[in-house]
């Protein structure tokens, strides 16, 4: 039934012999594994500064991290996890830089823009969707990051917590007080029926 | 999940990396680490990260039981909100280049979109949910709005040496057809809607 499947065993077989071909020096694979992994790096950098330019330097800084300290990996580590430690460290080496997080327009300008769908439809979603992102920049950098790799990246409260280098617990709690404070701050969306369903 | 986690998602979700990022990389990396030497295993290299790159979509798509069948599996699609989208795109040519790009396949779209249909984007899928008997088992998910509905069409390539099949309905709201070498299966959450959700492809 599922022979066709991709066997997770595999995949991991296969990125291991990716990064050791990247800490032999292989330039194949480090652009190998720059596109395995570049969006999901992007994304929890977009999702963490909330501006694109800076989410283009902190994936930037993130692979140059990853081609220069990719001898220390040690295979018994998930890659992964030992990756967006690097992503994190780097959105927090960004924001020490004193980069002020702006808003992200440009969604809304390409909804007022767009020809050839309701206009008004996109509109409401895309302010909902900026308002939700508005509110998670304004959380302490902290809650921002839990919330950014749980629902940017779908990561278990354990795969937080080892990339953050804290306990479950402390996760778990760091989570639920960044919950807690997203629901105050959207309480709004709630009464205006934000939750529109699908598209 | 609860309203709040919903719009967390849908605020936060994944998106694709601009193009540019590896020309930033390359230019601030050391050259000998980022050019290939001069006997190089570039296609090892791409083919491997085309295979992570897929694997990762599969196995985020993994737990999503995927009941055997095509129709089944588009039905699942419709069944989910658009959060796992992970290529978000209005623009009909954009969408079909990502796709080829990735995929290989040919999605013959209209090139400007009808004005009932809005694209939300696209997203592979992996051998479990396009059927496993198929020996090229990756395809696509394209999702959209049909007037009032969300429709969604899945698209791989169809087993070797099948012949062109017209459209047949395997429920009342899921059609699916072969054509050109590649496997079609519409859904529709209306099956009123379905003759408008064709309309992504074909023009009235």
């Amino acid at each position: 039934m599922l022979s066709n499947a991709i066997d997770p065993l595999a995949v991991q077989d296969t990125i291991t012999d990716m990064v050791e071909a990247c800490q032999r020096g292989d330039a194949d694979a480090f652009r190998a594994l720059f596109e395995a992994y570049q969006d999901r790096v992007y994304s929890i950098a977009l999702r963490y500064s909330g501006n694109p330019a800076a989410a283009m330097d902190i994936a930037q800084d993130t692979f140059l991290k990853l081609l220069s300290r990719i001898g220390d990996y040690r295979a018994e580590a998930s890659f992964d996890s030992w990756l967006y430690r690097l992503v994190v460290n780097s959105c927090i080496d960004d924001q020490r830089r004193g980069r002020r997080m702006t808003p992200f327009l440009e969604g809304l300008l390409d909804a007022v823009c767009a020809p050839a769908e309701s206009a008004l439809h996109k509109l409401l979603r895309v302010e909902t969707e900026q308002r939700v992102q508005d509110v998670v920049a304004r959380l302490s950098p902290e809650h921002r990051i839990v919330i950014v790799l749980r629902y940017t990246e779908n990561l278990s409260y354990d795969e937080i917590a080892r990339i953050l280098g804290c306990s479950p617990g402390t996760m778990a709690s760091r989570l639920n007080r960044a919950h807690k404070i997203l629901e105050r701050r959207l309480s709004h969306l709630k009464n205006e029926g934000g939750g529109n369903g699908r598209a | 999940m609860d309203g709040l986690e919903r719009e967390l998602q849908r605020g936060l979700r994944g998106v694709s990396a601009p193009p540019e990022l590896w020309d930033r990389v390359r230019a601030q990396a050391p050259a000998s680490q980022v050019t290939p030497a001069r006997r190089t295993n570039r296609k090892l290299a791409w083919a491997m990260a085309a295979a992570v790159a897929v694997a990762a979509v599969v196995l985020s798509t993994v737990n999503r039981e995927s009941p055997p069948g095509d129709a089944a599996s588009a039905l699942q699609a419709l069944a989910s909100d658009s959060q796992h989208i992970a290529f978000r795109c209005q623009n009909p040519a954009q969408l079909r280049a990502w796709v080829r790009a990735r995929t290989g396949l040919d999605l013959p779209l209209r090139s400007e979109a009808a004005r009932s249909i809005q694209l939300i984007g696209a997203q592979l899928i992996g051998a479990q949910m396009i059927g496993s008997a198929r020996s090229n088992g990756v395809g696509v998910e394209v999702a959209y709005r049909a007037g009032d509905s969300d429709a969604v069409l899945l698209v791989s390539r169809a087993d070797a040496g099948a012949v062109n099949v017209s459209h047949h309905r395997a429920r009342g709201n899921v059609s699916s057809w072969v054509m050109d070498g590649q496997r079609y299966t519409l859904a529709c959450n209306d099956p009123a809607g379905l003759q408008l959700a064709c309309k992504l492809c074909h023009f009235d």
